[in-house]
């Protein structure tokens, strides 16, 4: 045989580099976290301080420890594992670094703009439309990386946890491309293309997704390098893997309609959401069954391993919230958990239980190897993962109960069919207990990681300086890929085994795999969205929708800027419970100029869609001054600087030109007088807060703009 | 690691090849996973059959539409419909101080925020001076707490409020008439000296 060798030197440098990003940043994200799960038990922690409130700090902490968190110790997996598998160094170290510092400055820049209310308003694309630009470049800069890496391979065929970085990798390209696209009204503003019901579409197909292949799939990836190192067992079956894989890669991306059911998007669609999202429950629990089994023999090994110990609970974490997922989305059960906690509870088990402690055994299995040292104590590791599993059981569990609680008292009804608690304030006092339940979990989640952080430097301190690794390895033998498929028809074989031949064929072809994954997973999505985009929005005869005001728009800008959408629902669902509570159904003409849509996913406070009229506007002026003069037990944060804060007049031409161009029917002439027409509005409601109240000069101040939208909620119902 | 050419239980055969390290055995499929995995196939598309293409089943709007009903027809048969409080029962109710008591805790949760703790008025007009926009009689206040004000934005507090608590309500609310606060609203609607 005609083989020679290469001299290889693995890069570890980045790989620490991530992991020390993975580390700081998980603390930023979840000290966020507990900050604003401490809000909500004591309002008064919003401190009337705008970059500190809650509806700001909300997607700060959802980015931080997805995109963050998660994202760092994403890319500290890949950057080992895909070296070790394909037995080469990166392919380029300059794209590496280029990922390292582009992904750490996108984060800066989102910890500055979200708190200071730039924000797109779509949970988990928070983030304005230049940063979003650079995740683009930075991810392609990455896939590239990757995708030429493989090239360079000198394994012949690629490992199954290859298979899922490379899904996970071209899905989050495509979802985080179509949900982004918009038309920017300034630089830190802009209005997605997709309006109403088309947009929740495109947003919850992402957002789902994002959950898939951002913090499901990469870890797949991450379990099936570091889990069977750890154990140093062989994993369980090859043909689960493939199966598992290709089932999950397809289902997943069909199961986004499963957050917005009982709303104004078609039926049809809701139902293809929902039984993909069944369908989804075995191919889920494929990986849990491959991570669990492959330790058989293993066990009495995990008894004594902190990192088999944080596998395990995180494997089994996984197997519980993929479980509790299609739960979710069968309708009837998704009809009293939306909206409330257990959706909290659930996104939480997979957060600090699948992810974080997935992240967790990895980095306490790469300490060692990547500073050449030993751990400093497994006592301490052993503490950290007594505390944060007691923190998770805290966090669930409260959050189950608060939602099952609430849930079914916003159902409950006496013998007359009238609701049992019609204050909703009733039904928020019931759960705050299980506010203050959460942060403990929280605090003993973060006091773990502390713990962590402490174990990490003493095992680091003690670490001699680390040289590169060199490796020398054989080139990859020259196999032409005929061959291989050559074997599938010279003899005659059972179509199982020709289908598994064919499939270790594709391993070996990556370009194959990958146009292959890439075909698997756009099926769903074109299948979903584009009817959803050729169908234009039915208006009933009769009823004329209007686009808002210029005042309106800009007290919807407020609205988008203080993520009041974090807390606040807009969609009346049609439930008789529901419709007594709120008032009429809210349908899809209604939200047809509504870009981006807000319908929301949580009610920590009422449904706003019928509130336009419920109240006086001097109610609104006190209850934005001081909720808790209106409404005595209310948790919502004060918005004192809104009754302070000039109003912008300058920039509503350009706003309104942005929503011209995504298809708003305003007219020219329109937004020539915008500014005149904006300000005789906003005297309007000034002379009626005076009229009411006695409120002195606040016709150029933000609240008024925000009345003037909030005021406007729903009116489309009654005409 | 060490080779194992065979997983020691199920006996199925490891992969030729190991990658970093890591081997595979290529066990069968565990058939509940199996059956189960089929089993919500069958699921999905009789779902969509049932709902969709048959429509047997009920879509959202006609389930909604037949609990609406079917809740109407619950409330008809429920309780006949009340005769509305008489003049007399609401003076009764007037003299007795407990009722008074328990109207001014609804009044303090309820009705504060818009007419304040003394009932001078802040968004809500001034209940303690002797002027009415709605009528001063214990009927016609009943009748405003019950109904409402939407357009003034007052809700009607017939489904948030007992019976009971709305006549408690309203005799605490005539009970202010007249009383001295520090910072009154100023006065809007008629005078009335109805009772």
């Amino acid at each position: 045989m005609n083989r020679s060798n290469d001299t290889v030197f693995y890069d570890d440098k980045i790989v620490r580099a991530f992991l020390w990003a993975t580390m700081i940043w998980g603390l930023i994200g979840m000290v966020v976290g507990l900050l604003i799960a401490a809000q909500l038990y004591y309002p008064a922690l919003n401190f009337g301080i705008p970059i500190l409130s809650f509806g700001r700090l909300r997607a700060l902490h959802t980015n931080a420890v997805i995109f963050a968190f998660a994202g760092n110790a994403i890319f500290t997996a890949v950057y080992y594992s895909t070296q070790r598998l394909l037995r080469t160094r990166m392919f380029s170290d300059f794209m590496g670094w280029f990922h390292f510092w582009g992904w750490q400055l996108i984060i800066l820049a989102a910890a500055l703009t979200l708190p200071l209310g730039f924000s797109q308003s779509k949970e988990y694309a928070e983030l304005e439309w230049p940063i979003d630009i650079a995740i683009a470049i930075v991810w392609v800069v990455f896939a590239v990386n990757f995708i030429m890496t493989m090239k360079i391979r000198r394994e012949r065929h690629l490992y199954v946890a290859l298979w899922f970085y490379l899904a996970s990798i071209i899905a989050i390209a495509m979802l985080h491309i179509v949900n982004n696209i918009s038309i920017p009204a300034s630089w830190l503003v802009s209005y997605p293309v997709y309006a109403g019901a088309q947009d929740a579409l495109v947003q919850w197909w992402y957002g789902h997704n994002a959950v898939g292949f951002f913090l499901t799939t990469p870890f797949l990836g991450l379990m099936y390098y570091f889990l069977p190192k750890a154990a140093n067992r062989p994993v369980f079956s090859y043909r689960l893997s493939i199966i598992h894989f290709w089932s999950l890669v397809f289902i997943y991306i069909w199961a986004g309609p499963h957050h917005l059911y009982y709303s104004a998007l078609p039926e049809w669609l809701q139902s293809v959401g929902m039984v993909f999202s069944i369908m989804l429950w075995a191919p889920s629990w494929g990986g849990m069954l491959n991570g669990l089994y492959t330790l058989r023999g293993a066990w009495h090994k995990v008894r004594e391993e902190p990192i088999l110990k944080f596998f395990v609970l995180g494997v089994t974490a996984y197997g519980m919230s993929t479980f509790e997922g299609p739960l979710l989305s069968i309708k009837a059960v998704n009809k009293l958990s939306h909206f409330t906690d257990w959706t909290v509870a659930h996104v939480h088990v997979g957060a600090l239980g699948w992810v974080g402690f997935m992240t967790f055994g990895m980095i306490y299995y790469l300490i060692p190897k990547l500073w050449k040292t030993t751990l400093y104590s497994k006592t301490l590791a052993n503490a950290h993962f007594g505390m944060a599993t007691i923190g998770i059981i805290l966090y669930a569990v409260s959050m189950w109960a608060s939602g099952i609680t609430q849930g079914l008292m916003w159902f409950a009804t006496k013998a007359d069919g009238t609701l049992l608690y019609p204050d909703f304030m009733e039904t928020v006092i019931a759960i705050k207990p299980a506010f203050a339940i959460r942060a403990i979990g929280g605090v003993l989640y973060i006091a773990g990681l502390l713990v962590m952080f402490y174990n990490m430097f003493k095992s680091i301190h003690r670490a001699a300086i680390v040289e590169p690794e060199q490796l020398t390895i054989a080139r990859l033998n020259e196999i032409p890929v005929e061959s291989e498929v050559q074997s599938l028809v010279s003899e005659p074989i059972s179509f199982k085994i020709f289908l598994k031949r064919l499939h270790t064929a594709i391993e070996g072809w990556p370009l194959v795999f990958t146009a292959l994954s890439a075909a698997a997973l756009m099926v769903g999505g074109m299948v979903q969205i584009i009817p959803m985009i050729l169908t234009e929005v039915k208006v009933p005869r009769g009823v004329s929708v209007q686009p808002y005001t210029p005042l309106e728009l800009a007290g919807r800008g407020i609205y988008l800027r203080e993520g009041c959408y974090n807390c606040h629902s807009q969609q009346v669902r049609p439930i008789v419970e529901e419709t007594a509570r709120y008032g009429p159904i809210s349908r899809a003409h209604e939200y047809m100029y509504d870009h981006p849509f807000q319908w929301g996913s949580k009610r920590t406070g009422p449904d706003l869609h019928r509130v336009g009229g419920k109240y006086p506007d001097l109610w609104h002026f006190r209850h934005m001054q001081d909720p808790r003069t209106t409404s005595p037990e209310s948790i919502m944060p004060t918005y004192g600087w809104l009754l302070t804060s000039s109003l912008d007049f300058n920039s509503i031409s350009a706003q309104m030109k942005a929503m011209q161009r995504v298809g708003v029917p305003y007219k020219t002439s329109d937004i020539h007088d915008s500014k005149e027409k904006m300000k005789a509005q906003a005297v309007e409601v000034a002379e009626r807060l005076k009229e009411q109240g006695g409120i002195e000069n606040v016709a150029d101040k933000e609240i008024v703009a925000l009345i003037a939208y909030l005021q406007r909620l729903g009116r489309e119902a009654s005409k | 690691m060490t080779p194992l050419d065979r997983d020691p239980e199920t006996y199925a055969e490891v992969r030729d090849h190991s990658f970093d390290g890591i081997q595979e055995y290529d066990n069968q499929l565990p058939r509940w996973w199996v059956y189960k995995f089929v089993i919500t196939i069958i699921f999905a598309a009789g779902y969509l059959y049932w709902f969709h293409f048959a429509q047997i089943g009920k879509n959202l709007q006609d389930s909604y539409d037949f609990e609406k009903t079917e809740l109407a027809e619950k409330l008809r048969l429920s309780k006949p419909p009340e005769a509305p409080v008489s003049k007399e029962e609401l003076k009764a109710l007037a003299q007795d101080p407990q009722s008074i008591e328990k109207g001014k805790a609804v009044f303090a949760t309820r009705c504060a925020s818009c007419h304040g703790m003394e009932g001078e008025g802040v968004v809500g007009p001034n209940l303690t001076d002797k002027y009415w926009i709605h009528g001063g009689a214990l009927t016609a206040i009943v009748k405003t707490i019950e109904e409402g004000v939407p357009a003034k934005g007052m809700v009607p507090w017939k489904s948030l409020l007992s019976r009971d608590e709305i006549h408690q309500v309203a005799v605490f609310v005539k009970s202010l008439e007249g009383k001295k606060v520090s910072n009154p609203k100023k006065p809007e609607g008629e005078l009335s000296s109805e009772e």
